[in-house]
Order: C-alpha cells, then structure tokens, then sequence
C-alpha cells in the first residue's frame, strides 16, 4: 500500500517537474499525440521490426545513424541491475541535458520501490517515465523519426518495443520585438522559430476550448511541423476542409518558412497580390482567428499565415485597434489616399506632361519646363528609371548592415538624388514624385502589398507614358479588374467593397468604436467557390 | 467559364478602348513644346494679318533644375515670332515651319488685338481662337490702341515674360471688377448671339511713365465697344465703372468720398448686387436698374463717433449713393449719346423677362434704346468702420 502511493508519489513528481519546467513541452507531447489518431500517408507498416535482441537493435539504429556524431547512445542499467540492459538513444542538444539526467536516467536507474512491478517488465519503465502505449513504437522507421524530432528512445533488452519520449527542445531565441511590423501602441512580444512557443503565445491570449490546434508533418526530409489554429465555434467548415485538403496534396522536400506553404496553398500560385495575411504577431492572429479566421503556423518561422484574407485587411495595422477610433480613421483613409497616390502619381505626372500639359496650372509649366530643360530621357524612361532607383536603394537598405545603414541612406538620397538633379540628368519635379509615391507605399502596414504596388505602378506608369491619362484610367481600371478578380479560399479578395456589405465596412476605410463593431465572421457570407479550380495548382504536386 | 469570357471580354474592351481612343503621335514631352505666352493680332496697311507670338521655352532659361529664376530683364529675352498672312490661320501657319518646335496653345495667357484689326472685325480673329483643339477657353482678350504687337514686345522690370504681368493684372480685376475681364468663350457667346448683344472688350495699353519710381509698364484703360464686330469706340474709365456697377461686377475697390462739411472719408467697396427690371407698356420698354453695394470705410477725417452717432454712417451711406448713382447715369448718358448703341446689355434683359414682346421691337431696339427711360435706385451700406469707431487723433 504504502509502495503504490509511493510511486504515485514519483509519478506526479516526473509529470510536475516536466510541466512546470517546460510547460510547452507537455503541450508538445499533447499535440504528438493527437496527431498519432490522424492517419498519416507515410504510414509504412511493411517495414523493419525491432527484435527482442538489444544489441541487434542498437546495431540497426547505429547503422541509420551512421555518421551522425551528435548521436547518443548510452547504456543504463535498469533499477541498478545489471540483469536489466537498457539503452537510451537521442540526438544531443535537441534535449535538455539536466531534464534527461534526472528525470529519466536518475529515475531509472534508482532501486526500485517496493511493490511496483518488476524492473525487467516493461510496464515497470513505462509508468516511471509515464509513457504510454501509444508511444511505443516496434517499427524501426517510426522509431527512427521520433529520434530525429527530437524524442528520447529507450530500447530495453528482451523487449521488442521502443519507448519513445518526447522532450524536444531545440535550442532557440527569446520572444523579441517585431522586426517587420513595428507598432506604436499594443503588445510588443512576436513569434520566435519554435512553434511550440508560438502556439503557446496563443493559447495564452485565447483561453477558451474553442481553440483547435491540428498538427501536420510536411517536408519529405525536413518532417516539418505545421499547425492549422481555429476556433472551432466560429470557423467555417468548408474553408477548413478545403485548407486541409491543399495541405494533404504538399508534396515537397523541405519546409523551412512558412512561404513554402504559403506558395502552396494560394488560390492563384501565380498572383503578385498577397492573399493569404502574414503576420509575426501574435496579438494578430488571436484577432483574426477570433473573427473566424485560421492560421497555419510552420516549425521554424516566425510568420504566421492566417486566411482567408481581403484586401482591407492589408491596409490594416495591429495598431489600430488599440487607439482611439477617430484618430485611426484618418490614418486608415490616409492608407488608402496614400495607396492610390502610389499607385497612379507618376502616371498622372507623366501623362500631364507628355499629353496634357494645358490641364497643368501655367506657373507649374514654367517650373516644369525649365527643370527639364536639360533632361535628356522623355518623360517616361525617367520615370521608370527613378522608381526602379528607388526600390533598389530600398532594397539595399534591407540587406546592408545595420552599422551602414545610415550611411547608405544618406549617400543614395541625398548625395545621389542631389547630384543627379544638379547634373541635369534628371529633373527635380520627377525626383519629388518618384520619392512621393515611394515613400506612399510604404505607408501600406502589409509588406508583400508594397512590393505588389511597385509591380502595379509601373504597368501604370508604361501605360501613362504611352498613352496619357486614358491609359492611366484604363491600366487602373485593369488593376482593379484583376484585384476584384482575386479569392482567398473563394473570398473575394476586394469584400467588401465588392461585393458591398456595408455593415462589414465598418472596420475598413474608417474603424468604427470597438464598442460598435461585432466580430462575426463576415467574409463567410462572401465566400464563393471554395474549391480550387483545376488548374490552378501549383505544378509539381502531383 | 462564362465568367471567365465576361473577364476576357471586358479586358479586350479596355484594350480595344486604350488602343483606338488615344494614339502616342500626340506624345511631346513638355520641354519639347514651344508654348505660346500671350498673342497679338494686328491688321497692317497692306490687308494683311500680322500675328505675334511670345514663346516660352525650355531654352528660355538656360541651364538644369536647380537654377534659380531668372534675374529679371536681365538680358535673358523671352522670344517672340512674327507671321502674317492674308486670313489669321495663314499668319499663324506662317511662323510654324520657323518656329521648330510643337506649338502649344494649351497655356496661353492673353491674346491682344490691335486698334486696326479690331475696327476691321473681331469675328474672323474669336473664330480661329476658338477652333484651335488646345486653347483654354477662358483665355482673355484685350484690345489696345495702337499696334498689339507692341504690347507683346514691351520688356517689363517684373517678369522677362511679359504675359505673366498681363496676367497678373487680369487676375487683380477679376477680383477688384474695375474692369471688365471678356474671355475667349464668352466673346465668341455674344458674337453668335442673335439678340442685339453688343460685344465690348477691355482695353490695354501701355501707361505713361508718372515717375521714375513707377516701373509699372501697362494699364487697363476702361473699354471698347463693339457694333457687330467691328470697334467703334472706347470708353474711359469712369464710364467703364459705371458699367461694372451695371453688370454687378464691381467688387473691391476704394472710392473717396467727400463729406459735406469738407473733410474726406474713403469707402472699400465690398460687393454690388445689380438688379434690372424691364417693364413694358404699350411696346415700350422701361428699364429700372437696382443697385445694392456694400462698403466699409476706410479712413475719415475730422472728429466723428460712429458708436455715438450711428447716423453719421447713414450721411457716408447717402453720399456714396449718390457718387454710384452718378457714375451709372453717366454711363447710361454715354451710351445713349456718345456710342448711341446698347453696351449694358439692356436689350438681351428685355428677351430673357418678355422674350414675346421683344421679337417685336427686335429688329429696331438699338434706335429705341436711345429714348427708353432708365431709372437707377441705388443702396449703400456702410457695414463697419473698420476695427476703429472713432478716428484715434
């Protein structure tokens, strides 16, 4: 009597001390498990067995780990017996060495309480180290994997059975800030490459059971992680049927960012506009999954992907909920002000000079002419020429170190800019409107919809240079053709402008009171064929 | 796939409308363009059209962006090209293959005729203006005596381009309304109308220098009128006010008033509302014009209170009354006696109220004019004394 709560006692230790150590690897081990009731497609019973022989097993596995000198094997001896040969098997420093020594080595190898089962069974280990048999594996494949993810394997001799233990923790960076979607206001904290923390981070601001987390091993031989968040009361069936059936066609080698999926599982693999949100904060996808959303999260990236998504919601910042309402409306219609500013100001500017210049005030012309007086491009080719400076001169900004960051800022603005214009080669005006619509974009919060617009504006601008302000409106008119041609799983990408629901613009051009706006799910009424049409899969994936 | 047709469809569209509506001949980058500044007609001896342009262009102001503006008359010269020609579209194809560049009408800023070509007829002037495909039609058109080239020649100290000081004067009258400002379109409006509507036009000309510390170049100076198309004389500038006054188009300009105990007072005028009543009796018409000006005082001499005394505004409010009152009838006087033809419009007043009546008279309103009794009532409001109420010495 005394030995069973004695060992109920260890039990509830282990477990304790495993938790409150890493709670998310617990959690970890929770979302293995639920994915081990999944069918899996590589599920390949036909293969190689382990025998009851511990040195024929160790020799099996020293042999698909060959060459693989983080490798670990180590011989212990059961409850401190010699009779009973174990052998614990794991890849170095994807476990915490002090959770591995106490927890299973030290319980292991400790003489035995009385009344437990005996040491040479293995039932006496399994309920040491509180595993079950669902993770038990006597396949050496299955065995094989949960080493390289991470799990401690303990071969026992006589068994034919692996035991396998999950204690996964790679080694990775703190929760930092956000390096891509810097925010003045709200939580600061950002996804990090582990997604169990991400996961986490959820679950933290989301405490509800609503809250499903749905595991997937993608990547041939990267075995990626991914994990599909929704709330289960609010999202729609279909869209999360059809999100999982683009996940189960991913056939590919590796994962290493969530782009791989993301390319993946577009409405259009094609399409220059992003239609499917990323983000890197948490807060966000906790919002967006409230508003009936899912997110696929990927091992390894800091990105989480969440769908369907609208083009208001590109032009929305996390920032924006947490000011005042009022306020946030003026910025949002300055977004969109600045948007089609950067979308059509140097088509405009170039199609009034080359075309139409008695619509320009006189004063302006005199200005105009004599700053391009010794221009030696039309209007057109200097156009070009100034946006593609641009965008190379923001690339270089991103690339370069942030010790010369400055530097190099000031040298291609103002250096570069200022001698360009003196030199006569291009005129002052032209570098006004390049560096205008530039900087516009940027005021767009989603980072794939800048580079988008850059694409955009300089159909419009060839149109402009060609064909003046009829084909500014025309190349516009196409642009908005192709956006409002656009679904994120069957959501049209432009709702809901069109098709117009006036009650979900609340939250849009103007943001209305949090007091005011109910978070339904709107874009379910919106959504069309959710199916992707044939065709239009990306190629390779069959 | 029907969807999928209707997306094609409305792409080809688009395309096809992108294609045939527009065309890249039109394409000049706009330094490449020899805008025309301002434009002088004139009619010579010898029958023929003489028409001047002055150009701006890229190669007026040597150098990149960057350079400051010009120092002003200081050598840079803006340049101006002749043509002449027996109609006005030959003297301005003339100078075409001379010129080099693509001229451009879009940012013309005035067009001047000259004495001769306007007694000769404005018709044929107004008809190429308004055809040409680029020309704004709020251009404005001035008359001068004399010869309109020499307008358009004259160097000014302010601008090397002489346009922009005709320009600028135009803008101060269409605030200030001492002088009538006729665009292009409304012109060519009158000179189509059938109505007996007399076209007048504002007249420019170079001033007499006053003083050495006066560099200013032109002036307006009052009106001509016009029977048909053809002048037939000026008006000067009290009567152009007067007109004005009439039109409601006097706006902000000050006027002195003397008061009846010998000390001045000066009043800003800040808007007239002119209103014309026609009443026919028996086929004849009578005209009453209503006046409502608005003004603010200025400056006053000599001790007065106007918190005090609030009649004393209403003795300023009679005077100056009684000075626009004059000014109109001196202008009615002009008309009916001096041009004896029907300047102020009072004809087309008559078909807009009894368009019924006035097909009967129509044929031989201008004689009836001269003997059609015009009554003017006018009322002044003085609507404050500035920020002072008393004067502060």
């Amino acid at each position: 009597m005394l030995s069973f709560s004695l060992i109920k006692k260890l039990l509830g230790r282990g477990g304790d001390k495993a938790s409150s150590q890493k709670s998310s690897k617990a959690y970890d081990e929770g979302l293995r498990n639920s994915n081990e009731n999944r069918p899996k497609d590589n599920d390949n019973t036909g293969g190689r067995k382990l025998t009851t022989n511990l040195q024929e097993n160790e020799a099996i596995l020293k042999q698909i780990f060959s060459n693989c000198f983080d490798f670990v094997i180590r011989d212990i001896n059961i409850a401190n017996n010699p009779a009973y040969k174990a052998k614990v098997m794991y890849l170095d420093n994807m476990i915490p060495q002090e959770i591995l020594e106490d927890n299973v080595i030290n319980t292991l190898t400790s003489s035995p309480a009385q009344g437990s089962p005996e040491p040479s069974n293995l039932e006496y280990t399994m309920s040491l180290l509180g595993i079950g048999f669902d993770n038990t594996y006597e396949d050496v494949n299955k065995v094989s994997e949960a080493i390289t993810e991470g799990s401690v394997v303990i071969l026992i001799n006589g068994a034919s059975t692996a035991l396998v233990a999950s204690m996964m923790n790679p080694p990775s960076r703190a929760i930092g800030e956000p390096e891509a979607e810097k925010t003045s206001r709200g939580p600061r904290e950002s996804f990090i490459e582990n997604l169990s923390v991400n996961v986490t981070l959820i679950r933290k601001k989301i405490k509800s059971v609503n809250l499903k987390t749905e595991m997937y091993k993608l990547g041939v031989e990267t075995k990626t992680s991914v994990v599909i968040c929704y709330m289960e009361n609010l999202t729609d069936k279909e869209i999360l049927q059809e999100l999982k059936r683009r996940l189960d066609d991913i056939k590919i080698d590796m994962v290493l960012d969530a782009n791989y999926i993301l390319e993946h599982i577009q409405d259009q693999p094609l399409s220059i506009i992003p239609t499917i949100f990323q983000t890197e904060k948490p807060d966000v996808v906790a919002g967006k999954l409230l508003e009936g959303k899912i997110a696929v999260m990927v091992d390894g990236s800091p990105i989480a992907l969440t769908l369907p998504a609208t083009f208001s919601e590109l032009m929305i910042s996390s920032d924006d909920y947490y000011q005042g309402a009022i306020v946030v409306s003026i910025i949002r219609m300055a977004r969109y002000f600045a948007f089609m500013v950067s979308l059509t100001l140097p088509a405009l500017y170039v199609s009034l000079i080359t075309f139409h210049s008695e619509l320009l005030p006189a004063r302006l012309v005199t200005t105009v002419v004599r700053s391009r007086a010794t221009v030696p491009f039309n209007a057109m080719v200097e156009s070009i020429l100034m946006m593609v400076t641009f965008n190379i001169l923001q690339e270089a900004d991103i690339r370069i170190p942030k010790s010369m960051g400055q530097a190099v800022s000031v040298v291609g603005a103002l250096v570069l800019g200022q001698a360009a214009v003196s030199a006569g080669i291009v005129s002052a005006p032209m570098v006004i409107i390049a560096a205008f619509a530039g900087i516009s974009g940027l005021a767009i919060p989603e980072l794939e919809m800048q580079r988008a617009l850059i694409h955009m504006r300089i159909l419009v601008l060839i149109a402009a240079g060609f064909l003046g302000l009829v084909g500014t409106t025309c190349a516009v008119l196409i642009i908005f053709i192709y956006l409002i041609s656009q679904r994120s799983f069957g959501v049209p990408f432009m709702a809901p402008f069109c098709p117009v629901d006036f009650k979900a613009m609340v939250d849009t051009i103007v943001r209305a009171p949090i007091w005011m706006m109910k978070h339904k799910p709107y874009f379910t009424k919106w959504k069309e064929k959710v199916n992707r049409q044939e065709g239009k899969k990306p190629k390779g994936e069959d | 796939m029907k969807e999928k047709l209707k997306k094609i469809a409305s792409l080809f569209i688009i395309i096809g409308i992108m294609v045939t509506t527009t065309s890249c001949q039109s394409k000049v980058d706009i330094q490449d363009l020899a805008i025309v500044m301002a434009m002088a007609v004139d009619y010579n001896d010898q029958g023929k059209y003489r028409v001047v342009y002055q150009i701006f262009t890229a190669s007026t102001f040597p150098g990149g962006s960057g350079v400051s503006l010009e120092s002003s008359s200081g050598g840079v010269v803006v340049p101006t090209f002749q043509g002449i020609g027996g109609t006005l579209a030959e003297a301005m194809h003339d100078m075409e293959e001379r010129i080099g560049k693509k001229i451009h009408f879009g940012q013309i800023k005035v067009v001047i005729i000259g004495q001769k070509a306007g007694e000769r007829g404005i018709s044929p002037i107004i008809d190429a203006l308004s055809r040409l495909p680029e020309i704004k039609t709020n251009v404005p058109i001035y008359v001068t005596k004399g010869e309109a080239k020499k307008i358009i020649t004259q160097k000014t100290h302010e601008d090397t381009i002489t346009a922009n000081v005709i320009d600028n004067m135009v803008l101060r009258q269409i605030y200030a309304g001492m002088h009538p400002v006729v665009y292009l379109a409304h012109i060519a409006d009158e000179l189509s109308s059938k109505h007996n509507v007399v076209p007048v036009l504002g007249v420019i000309n170079t001033s007499e220098k006053i003083n050495v510390s006066d560099s200013s170049i032109f002036k307006l100076d009052g009106m001509a009128v016009f029977r048909e198309d053809k002048l037939i004389g000026y008006l000067d500038q009290k009567i152009t006010l007067g007109y004005q006054y009439i039109k409601g188009d006097a706006k902000v300009f000050t006027t002195p008033v003397r008061l009846r105990d010998g000390h001045k007072a000066t009043l800003r005028l800040h808007g007239c509302k002119s209103k014309i009543k026609t009443v026919i009796t028996n086929g004849k018409p009578e005209v009453y014009i209503n006046l409502d000006v608005k003004s603010i005082l200025m400056d006053i001499t000599g001790e007065r209170d106007f918190l005090k005394n609030p009649e004393l505004l209403q003795e300023l409010e009679s005077l100056h009354e009684k000075m626009v009152k004059d000014t109109v009838n001196e202008t009615i006087r002009a008309a009916k006696e001096d041009v004896k033809i029907d300047f102020l419009g009072v004809g087309d007043v008559i078909y807009r109220q009894h368009p019924k009546e006035y097909e009967k008279i129509k044929d031989k309103w201008q004689e009836l004019f001269l003997d059609v009794p015009i009554k003017v009532t006018v009322n002044v409001i003085v609507k404050d004394t500035g920020l002072l109420y008393k004067p502060i010495y």
